[in-house]
């Protein structure tokens, strides 16, 4: 039996609004990478695409800003006085300003394409990864191990797919049946991971498994299933952003 | 340079919680919150049950985890191993309140993370943390690592056992326990 005298500190500090964080940048840098690899690949990506990309950056650094305890205090000017390569919210905070930037350029012809197409190639990049290398950098919280680096840029990809499925009706049926299938793969993969790892990783699975596992393998099987749907590709986009969405917010919520 | 260190001695801590008290008015701790907490543990021992007191807080690990990923460089180590917070800096993120694997950061309410600084205004004084003073048992020893001769190593080198938590991790920390009630060492989950 355990128990405190005093009040111990909880180390829950990222609640409900961060899970629409973790949703929005998923979405903001899934749709900035599209229309990069779009215009990269000489198919001029819609414009569509790069004002959505800018909106999302922008919502999610309104909720970020929103969530923050420090909202009134405007300390959030100290994440653009520097730079920190070891900070993963350090190459977030610069990642998603740079996306918001050059997506807008892109979008109103401000400033040379051959330029600012694969600087929004590699920013857009750095979206998608730094939400996984936040998880993966703390080594007392096991359920964040070294594979969500490599799951939550698939998740916000297959976020933004499913989005441009949905909302856009735009053509990328080919793109979309692989990026649901591998995030879905990925997705199973994760807690088979899991299970052999040591002690700590094995007791955090089953601490999901055991308060969430049905959401958990649901969301799973809603990305495997949405690469099925090849000819209906919105249906497919519906499954895929309900799979992504709970999927993250899953590994968030009890990875803490 | 200095090494702060502090030691805990769990044969002698009775639970009383004189340290955490001690440590909320020194430090203008607001309620709801806590630098330091006593986890009490009861466990079978081999012929009556065991009851460890652990009072716990900032480590102030050598390898500190929840000194890199802060973004601001808001959290900093300092070279006699204190670590520490800039409020000013803060942008209550909570990456290393998630990082810290001892669970010992948490959001003070005026939006800033806080934490145990070891009384670092006191040192500067030349005085002891609070908590160190207060002790009515003598449990808690503090120093400097470094000084051979002085209380801190002879505490550790008298202790019949010391231990770190999650020593796996290798973060090092330096707020050592002595004498664990459990021959295998610290309960709990460690």
């Amino acid at each position: 039996m355990t128990s405190f005298y005093g009040i111990h500190p909880s180390a829950e500090v990222w609640h409900g609004l961060t899970l629409l964080h973790f949703f929005l940048v998923g979405l903001a840098g899934g749709s900035a990478f599209l229309a990069a690899l779009s215009r990269l690949r000489g198919e001029g990506a819609s414009r569509n695409l790069l004002l959505f990309a800018a909106l999302f950056v922008a919502l999610d650094l309104a909720v970020l800003w929103l969530e923050s305890p420090a909202r009134f205090r405007f300390t959030h000017v100290w994440l653009f006085a520097t730079f920190r390569p070891a900070s993963a919210i350090s190459w977030g905070a610069w990642g998603l300003l740079l996306t918001l930037l050059l997506s807008l350029a892109l979008a109103f012809r401000k400033g040379p394409e051959r330029i600012l197409v694969p600087l929004l190639f590699a920013s857009s990049l750095v979206v998608l990864a730094y939400p996984g290398m936040l998880l993966s950098e703390n080594p007392g919280r096991p359920l964040w191990d070294g594979f969500v680096t490599g799951l939550m840029p698939l998740t916000g990809l297959a976020l933004a797919v499913a989005f441009w499925l949905v909302f856009l009706r735009g053509s990328l049926p080919r793109l979309a049946p692989p990026v649901f299938l591998t995030a879905g793969v990925a997705a199973l993969l994760y807690p088979w991971g899991l299970l052999h790892g040591d002690a700590g990783e094995r007791a955090a699975w089953a601490g999901l498994w055991q308060d969430a596992g049905l959401f958990y393998l649901a969301a799973a099987l809603l990305l495997l299933l949405a690469g099925f749907f090849r000819r209906r590709p919105e249906l497919a986009g519906g499954l895929a952003l309900l799979g992504s969405t709970l999927l993250r917010s899953l590994i968030v919520v009890f990875g803490q | 340079m200095a090494r702060y260190a502090m030691a805990i001695d769990l044969e002698a801590c009775v639970g009383c919680a004189a340290c955490a008290v001690a440590c909320v008015t020194e430090n203008q701790v607001p309620p709801g919150v806590t630098r330091l907490w006593i986890r009490e543990i009861e466990e079978e021992g081999p012929s009556r049950p065991q009851v460890e007191f652990r009072p716990e807080q900032c480590y102030h690990c050598e390898n500190p985890p929840c000194v890199p990923v802060c973004p601001t460089g808001a959290t900093y180590q300092r070279q006699d191993g204190l670590v520490l917070l800039n409020p000013t800096k803060c942008i209550a993120c909570g990456a290393c309140v998630v990082a810290c694997p001892y669970d010992s950061r948490f959001l003070h309410p005026d939006g800033h993370v806080d934490k145990c600084t070891f009384c670092a205004h006191r040192l500067e004084a030349g005085r002891d943390p609070a908590c160190v003073e207060t002790c009515p048992t003598g449990a808690r020893v503090f120093g400097d690592l470094e000084d051979e001769e002085g209380r801190l190593r002879a505490a550790l080198a008298s202790a019949r056992r010391v231990d770190v938590r999650k020593p796996h991790l290798g973060t090092e920390p330096r707020l050592f326990y002595l004498n664990a009630p459990r021959a295998t060492g610290l309960g709990g989950e460690e």
